[in-house]
């Protein structure tokens, strides 16, 4: 393969591509969150979506985040990423069934929601999520303090069928561990990257595979870091990087800007053919790494087989990517929100189109 | 920069020049409030022959889905029928590359309605006239300053730039004329682009002029 800054050899991506899953390219929604009804097509390698506040940006992310999981947990970590507080629940069993509805359901009295995505092969991997009678369950300590969620999760695809059916109780919800589902990372807007996740991310990938690609295109973007490796030294393993002056700190008390990219590289570094969803994809980056941090994302992509989607409010941003990657336009797609008569609408723009747009003027 | 579109209307105009001159009418109220972008993005073909890449970038602006009618505003240079087609052909190889719902303007200074939309093309200096917009800004100036424009008269005789290889196309003498008439008329700044002098001395030449009356009556009924 080719790529802008040298970083990968064609061996490499050949055995990431025999492995994971393909490449979404149609995204479908109906009754969730604040989406009534949405299909995405045509998703590419590259995939921007802009619109203003409230018009069902990150909802589409935690669509495709929930599809492409296998467990209710990535519906709660989405809505505690949001800034709900997921601790204790509390209230009669009608109120909390009633408040979960309201957050999952566009519509609640429809009683489901569904997505679906459809890979570059044909398969579609679906999630429906179903309103269920709540009811009072025992546990075989006989507490019954326990409760059905008044929700059932089944996600079908071509690897099978899993129902999970959570349950209610006063410490929060609870679910049987269930398998783990494709490849599917995302990076909240609102809270900082893991440190925890990424440390995983990059030890899977120093097991597994060549930590060598994630460390050179993390260097191409931060050369004034190095010996990127994972430390403990006072707490939980996290990464670290020795700086300029030889101080050797965790990426996160480095910079923000330089954990948040931190972490979409190694998570695309370490998980060929999975996609990662980032919620304005911007956050904490300095504007003149713009460009080149797109090219490096694109160049893991490619390596890895991967698909970045990612939400923006920045024009500089978008500017940005088609500076970065000026014969890519067909491996870009573009997306924008916005509410039309109070309910969600996606506008959808080929790579090309939208080159030509940014050009031009205002796209978000 | 161009977008984002709040309004109904748009106006496309071949150049700068155009879209100086149209803004000051909707400055002045002489024409309702309209969008207003012109031809010619960086890397794009000069004027008119960037048309199609243009409605294709339009395609993508916020708020584009808000405009229900546009308008273009062009020049006639030497052959009304061959800029017009020109417009047209703009309009086809658009509706192939993206589905803006537009549809393709049959003649000048007719609308064309589909899918709720309205197209309207307006050629200078007027139906069925040969030049550009400065075929038009001439007139205004000539009524308005006979003495100073016998000069450029005069100074383009003299050079023989009508006459002289290379000979001037016809609507590239009126930029000349207009050039020369901008640097003695002008005294503050002899270099203002024509396309600034509205926002600069919106008085020089008065957009409400009986000469661009043509103009203001097509953008009042897009």
């Amino acid at each position: 393969m080719t790529n802008q800054n040298g970083i990968f050899d064609s061996r490499e991506t050949a055995r990431l591509k025999s492995t994971g899953y393909q490449m979404i390219r149609t995204l479908s929604i109906e009754n969730f969150r604040g989406i009534e009804r949405a299909t995405i097509d045509n998703l590419k390698r590259i995939n921007v979506v802009v619109g203003p506040n409230g018009t069902g940006k990150t909802a589409l992310l935690e669509a495709v985040y929930l599809a492409g999981g296998n467990s209710p947990e990535n519906l709660l970590k989405s809505k505690q990423w949001r800034g709900r507080e997921l601790g204790e629940i509390q209230g009669d069993l009608d109120t909390i069934q009633a408040a979960l509805w309201s957050d999952t359901f566009r519509d609640p009295s429809l009683g489901e929601a569904r997505v679906a995505i459809t890979d570059t092969s044909g398969d579609v991997r679906s999630v429906e999520i179903r309103k269920t009678r709540s009811a009072q369950i025992f546990s075989p300590d006989g507490d019954s303090r326990l409760a059905h969620m008044g929700m059932t999760f089944v996600w079908e695809g071509p690897h099978g069928r899993n129902e999970v059916v959570p349950q209610i109780s006063p410490q929060g919800l609870k679910f049987e561990p269930v398998p783990a589902g494709p490849g599917v990372h995302f990076l909240p807007a609102r809270m900082n990257v893991s440190e925890a996740e990424t440390a995983r991310a990059y030890s899977r990938l120093s097991v597994d595979g060549d930590p060598k690609l994630f460390v050179d295109a993390f260097r191409n973007e931060f050369e004034f870091l190095h010996d990127i490796a994972i430390e403990a030294p006072i707490g939980p393993p996290a990464l670290y990087a020795r700086m300029a002056n030889g101080r050797k700190l965790p990426l996160t008390m480095i910079s923000g800007g330089v954990a948040h990219l931190a972490g979409m590289m190694v998570r695309m570094a370490a998980n060929p053919r999975s996609v990662l969803l980032v919620d304005e994809i911007e956050n904490g980056l300095y504007h003149d790494r713009y460009e080149s941090i797109w090219r490096s994302l694109f160049e893991l992509a490619e390596h890895s087989d991967s698909q970045v989607i990612a939400t923006s409010h920045s024009l500089e941003c978008l500017r940005a990517l088609t500076r970065a990657l000026p014969d890519k336009a067909d491996q870009v797609s573009f997306a924008r929100s916005r509410l039309e008569n109070n309910e969600v609408q996606f506008e959808q723009f080929s790579g090309p189109v939208f080159y030509r747009a940014v050009e031009l003027g205002e796209v978000r | 920069m161009i977008g984002p579109f709040n309004l109904g209307t748009l106006l496309i105009c071949e150049g700068k020049e155009e879209m100086g001159l149209v803004r000051q009418m909707k400055i002045e109220g002489i024409i309702p409030p309209i969008e207003i972008t012109c031809v010619g993005a960086p890397g794009n073909a000069p004027g008119i022959d960037a048309l199609a890449d243009h409605l294709v970038g339009l395609s993508g602006i916020t708020g584009f889905p808000n405009i229900q009618k546009l308008g273009v505003f062009a020049d006639n240079d030497l052959s009304s029928p061959d800029a017009f087609t020109r417009i047209q052909a703009a309009f086809v190889r658009a509706n192939t590359q993206v589905s803006t719902d537009f549809p393709v303007p049959t003649a000048a200074y007719s609308p064309v309605s589909a899918n709720g939309r309205t197209v309207s093309v307006a050629l200078s200096p007027g139906p069925g006239l040969l030049g550009c917009l400065e075929t038009n800004l001439l007139d205004v100036l000539a009524a308005l300053h006979p003495d100073e424009m016998a000069c450029v008269s005069g100074m383009i005789s003299c050079a023989k730039a009508t006459t002289n290889p290379p000979t001037w196309p016809g609507s590239k003498e009126s930029k000349a004329r207009i050039r020369a008439a901008l640097t003695i008329l002008h005294p503050r700044n002899p270099n203002v682009p024509l396309s600034a002098l509205w926002a600069d001395t919106p008085t020089l030449i008065p957009v409400s002029h009986p000469q661009l009356q043509y103009l203001s009556d097509f953008l009042n009924n897009l």
